[in-house]
């Protein structure tokens, strides 16, 4: 044999003389000029300012703030400025992300106090989710190989939707909602393509903060997990049980996020408060608004067919070819065999579902607003339809490529940009987006009426009531109030010392509530039991009639008149104990 | 088969060399001695100052104490997660193909020096032969080193009997102290004379195609590439919970946190087996530290710190896991000893250290390397404290954790675990096709279990010092003794 390791003369060795170029050519650091101009940062950043100058309009001119908004932000506040600042502050009636995501501007309350006192925090909050939200989106159409033109003609009709626009800058939720719907589709696609398991989990972590930002998440979950369940089961290799446990591990790699959020925040819910679901169960939560008939949008006396119509309604308005596009992508998603088309129907059209149900069955309100996911879906089943024709008609590299590219960008208008016109009647129409109709009508009817004058003076009667607040120079602790009645959020936050309240966050509220003078509280504040939800004040239902009759242990201070949409509210001087504190 | 001969002055000078080496060239990387009188001094003072702080405000120390843990706790959760992101992008691995690696031409293959490692386990000698008998690289370039000390008759008997051929070369080492595998490896490198040099334990079944894999993806990388660290699992992962657990716990090292560890540009503390070298950047830098107990880890961060690369090589040798829970909590302690014994060498030159490494090296190498026994041996307290604190809610706990380091701390222990255990199930899908998911949501026991051997590492280097010193000997050769069948184990 050859001489062991003696190589043969002549032959190059095989490490690379130095100075060789190492390899593939390193990738070079993209600069931060560059980044910012890219397709995907650019229309982010672009309508991040749009919306953040929308949302100061709004704030600061028209002073038009959303009430949800409003108590959201309130929520945040109370976390780290109330009397007894604690996480647990939070509340539990809703979930908390939309809360959370105001309380880094919050911070910022000592250099600019508008971010408190008109709702500004909120709108920036949800204006970054709502820039994150069409970051996701165009993405996801890259995602699914929509050739460039399409792809913006597509973002565009996206973000600037009218409904998109108002709840980017009104601090609602929705954004956030948008934000985490999309971001796990966008995943969800790419795990369908591809079948890479990151992927699986960066969908499954949107999903959890989808959890934590709104519960028709909860929708969006069930019918998902069932795609993983069923893509998992015909990937899998082998037979038998083994295949089962691969899907079945699929899908608990899906699902465990945003099953942990939701047993994880029930069990804190629980800890703190002593109730796992206050969002249902909660004297605050919709279903007992929807029971005690509260709210202009009511359900009681809605017919079961009325609410369907006026679901469809609600889904032509965001998307009007939204039944024929689910047919059409239906057909050409199972003639090419497709999965990437489940994505968005499950993850989008679970969350739909949802709302569907929940106000079909009378659990919630017929809100415009909460069929806002039927917007994205119906673009990107209009997505799915031009990928596959791009497909089909010319691969990606093809230098004749350009004409298939105007051609799709032209359907896309089509398709997608009557969305515009729609959705925008639709939300001045008081049948279909009557919370909206009425928040803007100041705003743009030329004559606006009684009712859309109401919002026009809200701040007024926040400013008189703050005014008249910081006057008596309280120290802190002074009034006992439950702060889910309408305006008081918008009143706490105004005022110069918001911890002069107590509110039902504290962790003392039952205590002091239970018998304000042994505990220094000097006054009660209670709206009139006749302008608000019967059963949702707590400060009334342990002292019946506190309002009129002052309960046997307050008198009369101050009145405070009704207006700006906002019930009367009269401040109670406590004068004793109360009569079921005796003994 | 060969034997490698040499005269007595030769074997002395070589084994000098093997033992003193990197002690003489860079005492203040060397794991000769454990602490510098320096860190002798910073550790009782520390001590000290913990202590006098406890007597004059014990309340505001356990806080302090608290709140730093907690941090710690943090830190590692989050630095897990970006790991794990980090293995995602593809540059992290290098992938050689089966066809790439068979069309590289014969005539182009660097020679190549396997250093095998054997003590007292002659039952696996034939398993050895047969599995570094099927890897396909030319047998004129590859010389393959069975380091066997002079003393451990049987396992030398068991190779003779078996009459290799002429591609093995028996090394016998010199019977001397300290009795570990690094020396052992040391030894072997005076005398290899392959431009590459690979290490495999006795029972390793590496990929056949490692080693052209390993010369291709050289010949593509820079030369400051020093080692390629091919992945390691197990062949027996279905004998029982155990090594499901293991198997799923190598999976997560070797597939995420290694992997994203070269994609961050981090030190990467090796494994013991199926590294392989350019043998002369491994000479220069003194090779092994034959007195560290995780000599891989540690040679793993000197070459960061030299500046020298080293890539995640995507091809997997197995190993057999160890089944036994006494056996795996030995094995277990001895890591996560080492990773503390290389955490404090290494700190040694706090100022130099971070010259090497940079900030961020530095993080990495705090949390991963420091964090990983620390964290291990806290989470036992903390826990104990969580369920306290449920059960009993003592009214000490309520005051040191004080709202923010609370509320740090139940993020620590909701997200914190949930991170970890969700890791975990993912690693788990990647073995078998997701059969371990049921052993991978009862991942916790195995954290008891890991927890119970931190609390040996750290009794045996704070308390009984003189242990130390007894299991040293013959402490890196264990490994494969552990590794071997139950039979075999008993016979340290």
């Amino acid at each position: 044999m050859t001489t062991l390791l003696e190589r043969p003369e002549g032959v190059a060795p095989a490490q690379p003389p130095a100075g060789t170029p190492p390899g593939p050519p390193a990738q070079k650091p993209r600069s931060w000029r560059s980044r910012l101009l890219s397709e995907g940062a650019l229309p982010t950043w672009l309508f991040l300012i749009g919306y953040v100058i929308l949302g100061g309009v709004l704030d600061f001119h028209y002073r038009i703030w959303a009430q949800d908004a409003v108590a959201r932000q309130a929520n945040g506040f109370s976390v780290l400025f109330s009397r007894d600042p604690h996480l647990g502050a939070i509340g539990f009636v809703w979930n908390p992300l939309p809360s959370v995501t105001t309380i880094p501007f919050l911070l910022f309350r000592g250099v600019f106090p508008g971010l408190v006192t008109n709702n500004f925090a909120g709108s920036l909050a949800s204006a970054v989710c709502m820039a994150g939200a069409v970051w996701q989106f165009r993405a996801t159409l890259q995602e699914w190989g929509v050739s460039r033109p399409a792809r913006l003609v597509m973002t565009l009709c996206f973000a600037a939707n009218p409904m998109i626009l108002y709840y980017a800058a009104n601090g609602m939720s929705e954004a956030l909602y948008l934000f985490t719907l999309l971001g796990t589709t966008r995943y969800l696609i790419r795990w369908l393509r591809t079948g890479s398991l990151g992927s699986l989990v960066y969908a499954a972590t949107w999903l959890a903060f989808g959890y934590l930002a709104r519960d028709e998440t909860v929708g969006s979950a069930v019918l998902a997990a069932g795609v993983v369940l069923c893509v998992g089961w015909s990937r899998a290799r082998g037979r038998g049980w083994g295949r089962v446990m691969t899907a079945l591990s699929d899908c608990a790699i899906f699902l465990l996020p945003v099953a942990t959020a939701f047993v994880g925040w029930a069990v804190i819910s629980w800890v703190v408060v002593g109730q796992p679901f206050q969002q249902f169960s909660s004297k605050y939560g919709n279903a007992s608004l929807v029971a005690s008939g509260a709210s202009e949008v009511g359900v009681r006396n809605v017919t079961l067919t009325q609410r369907l119509l006026f679901e469809a309604k609600a889904l032509v308005a965001f998307s009007p070819f939204l039944a024929v596009l689910a047919v059409v992508a239906l057909v050409v998603a199972a003639r090419f065999r497709d999965t990437r088309f489940l994505a968005p129907v499950t993850v989008l059209g679970g969350a739909l579902a949802f709302s569907m149900v929940s106000y079909a069955g009378g659990q919630t309100f017929g809100y415009f607003r909460y069929y806002i996911a039927a917007l994205p879906l119906g673009i990107l089943l209009v997505a799915s339809l031009i990928g596959a024709m791009e497909d089909r008609q010319a691969p990606a590299g093809d230098g004749s490529r350009w004409p298939i590219m105007v051609g799709s960008a032209a359907v896309a208008v089509l398709l997608v940009a009557p969305s515009l016109v729609s959705t925008g009647a639709g939300m001045f129409n008081p049948a279909v987006g009557g919370v909206e109709a009425a928040e803007l009508g100041t705003v743009f009817q030329a004559h606006p009426s009684a009712a859309d004058e109401v919002y026009a003076h809200r701040y007024g009667t926040v400013r008189a009531f703050a005014a008249t607040i910081d006057r008596l120079h309280l120290p802190d602790g002074s009034i006992v109030v439950d702060n889910a009645q309408p305006c008081l959020s918008n009143f706490i936050m105004n005022v110069k010392n918001p911890k002069v309240f107590v509110i039902p966050n504290d962790r003392d509220y039952q205590r002091v509530l239970g018998d304000p003078f042994v505990f220094h509280a000097r006054y009660v504040l209670d709206p009139n039991p006749r302008q608000i939800p019967s059963a949702s004040d707590t400060v009334a239902q342990l002292y019946p009639g506190i309002f009129d009759t002052g309960g046997g242990f307050t008198a009369l201070a101050h009145n405070f008149p009704a207006g700006g949409g906002c019930p009367q509210y009269h401040l109670l001087q406590v004068t004793g104990i109360p009569p079921s504190a005796v003994g | 088969m060969r034997v490698a001969r040499m005269n007595e002055a030769e074997e002395r000078i070589r084994l000098e060399a093997s033992v003193s080496g990197l002690a003489e060239r860079a005492p203040l990387v060397s794991a000769r001695a454990l602490l510098t009188p320096a860190q002798r001094i910073g550790l009782i003072g520390l001590a000290a100052l913990l202590v006098i702080c406890g007597i004059l405000d014990l309340k505001a120390t356990a806080i302090a104490v608290v709140a730093v843990f907690t941090a710690f706790y943090l830190v590692a959760v989050v630095y897990r997660f970006a790991l794990f992101a980090l293995s995602a992008k593809t540059e992290s691995t290098i992938r050689i193909s089966d066809e790439e690696a068979r069309a590289f031409p014969d005539s182009e293959l660097p020679t190549y020096t396997l250093l095998i490692p054997a003590y007292k386990e002659p039952e696996v000698i034939s398993l050895l032969l047969h599995n570094i008998g099927v890897m396909e690289y030319p047998p004129d370039l590859v010389e393959v080193m069975v380091l066997v000390e002079a003393d451990d008759t049987r396992t030398l008997e068991a190779i003779r009997s078996k009459e290799p051929d002429d591609r093995f070369q028996l090394v016998l080492v010199p019977p001397a102290e300290p009795r570990t595998k690094p020396k052992a490896l040391n030894y072997g490198l005076t005398l290899a004379r392959g431009e590459l040099v690979a290490v495999y334990d006795v029972e390793d079944e590496p990929d056949p195609l490692q080693l052209r894999r390993a010369a291709v993806a050289f010949s593509t990388q820079p030369p400051q590439v020093g080692c390629l660290q091919a992945k390691l699992s197990y062949d027996n992962p279905a004998q029982n919970i155990i090594t499901k657990w293991f198997t799923i716990e190598y999976t997560m090292w070797f597939s995420f946190f290694l992997p994203g560890l070269a994609s961050a540009h981090a030190p990467i503390p090796l494994g013991g087996t199926s590294n392989h070298f350019r043998r002369d950047v491994l000479r220069r830098m003194g090779a092994w530290d034959p007195f560290n107990v995780t000599e891989d880890a540690d040679l793993g961060i000197r070459m960061y710190r030299e500046g020298i690369g080293v890539r995640i090589l995507e091809s997997v040798t197995f190993e057999e896991a160890n089944s036994d829970f006494v056996n795996w909590t030995r094995q277990r302690s001895r890591w996560l000893k080492g990773y503390l014994q290389t955490f404090l060498i290494h700190f040694r030159q706090p100022v130099r250290l971070y010259r090497d490494l940079g900030w961020r090296g530095l993080l990495h190498f705090a949390v991963f390397v420091g964090g990983t026994p620390l964290l291990a041996l806290a989470n036992p307290a903390f826990w104990f404290m969580t369920v306290l604190w449920f059960v009993a809610y003592p009214s000490f706990i309520r005051e040191i954790f004080p709202a923010p380091v609370y509320y740090a701390g139940l993020l620590c222990f909701t997200f914190g675990n949930f991170v970890m255990a969700y890791l975990t199930v993912v690693a788990s899908r990647t073995v078998d096709e997701g059969r371990y998911l049921v052993p991978a949501l009862l991942i916790p026991l195995y954290w008891i279990m890991m927890s119970m051997a931190a609390v040996k590492a750290f009794w045996q280097i704070v308390f009984t010092p003189t242990l130390w010193e007894k299991t040293f000997h013959g402490l890196g050769r264990t490994t494969a003794a552990e590794h071997a069948p139950p039979g075999a184990a008993g016979q340290r």
